[in-house]
């Protein structure tokens, strides 16, 4: 048995989601303003890592998009690539919960509870994906 | 180009390695750069998300590490496996870019020993973009002139 590709594409919509709202946190959170107190090479890091993890984002969208059967089909690649996701996502899961800022996230609960549930949906998909075709195997 | 087909997977499996060497050195660049008494400076929220995107983006360079301990599985002209090199080209070839074209080197810290340690990491991306490009041409047969199966100059290149 294996994950039915269905939640594969809606995880791609959520990756595609997840990224673009990087682009809104730059104007809520007022990245740049704060940013002006670095040197400039630090605060170059942080755009350039900013952009990296969102082209790495939409990235993986467009890899759920075009190969949702072989994310979920259980051969080497597929699994390797679906337990790399799983990490990914699940650690931003529990950084969401234990590292980031109580406070804002109280000040901001509904987006908190927006990316927990989309973060906790990608990495139990994911993670599904890499175990469904052991466990139910033979 | 037979011979670098034949030779990609060692080239490959070295570019993985290469990759593992990186994340291990990095570890030594906030240090070295003291990007922690900087992003003291900073709010909690954006200190904690410039270190959790540092986090993720070292994370990523160990998948591209593992996987490509795995040669084979980069190499099998699948389409899967042109996208993956295809993307990790890209994001090379991006890294390359930025070190020459955005990177302010004005305030970095002087020293023979920063300048090698740069000269190597410049080498090391350069090498990734070779050979992931490479890998990713072998993938979609470009040295075979096969590739998904679209004629261009008469020759069979995209799709068969």
């Amino acid at each position: 048995m294996t994950l039915s590709p269905r939640f594969i594409f809606v995880a791609g919509a959520l990756q595609l989601l997840v990224a673009s709202a990087n682009i809104f946190a730059f104007g809520k959170f007022r990245y740049l303003d704060h940013l002006r107190t670095l040197p400039i090479v630090v605060r170059q890091v942080f755009l350039v890592q900013n952009v990296y993890i969102m082209l790495v984002q939409v990235g993986f969208a467009l890899l759920c998009f075009f190969f949702a059967d072989e994310l979920t089909a259980g051969r080497p690649m597929g699994r390797a690539f679906a337990g790399f996701l799983a990490v990914f996502w699940g650690s931003r899961v529990l950084l969401q919960l234990f590292y980031y800022d109580r406070e804002l996230r109280r000040a901001n609960r509904l987006f908190d509870v927006l990316f927990l549930a989309a973060d906790g949906y990608l990495a139990a998909v994911f993670i599904l994906a890499v175990v469904l075709p052991v466990v139910t195997k033979g | 180009m037979t011979a670098l087909n034949a030779h990609l997977p060692a080239l490959v499996f070295i570019a993985g390695a290469g990759q593992l060497a990186l994340i291990a050195v990095s570890l030594a660049i906030p240090r070295v750069l003291r990007w922690r008494e900087d992003t003291a400076k900073l709010r909690p929220l954006t200190r904690q998300v410039f270190w959790t995107y540092a986090a993720y983006i070292w994370s990523t360079n160990l998948a591209f590490g593992l996987v490509s301990l795995r040669p084979a599985w980069l190499l099998d002209h699948s389409p899967l496996a042109a996208c993956v090199t295809g993307f990790i080209t890209a994001y090379w070839v991006g890294r390359v870019l930025i070190q020459f074209f955005y990177f302010d080197r004005s305030d970095a810290p002087p020293g023979r020993h920063v300048r090698l340690a740069e000269a190597a990491l410049i080498g090391l991306f350069i090498y990734l973009s070779l050979v992931y490009g490479a890998a990713l041409l072998h993938n979609l047969e470009v040295f075979g002139l096969e590739v998904f199966g679209l004629e261009v100059f008469g020759l069979e290149v995209l799709g068969s």
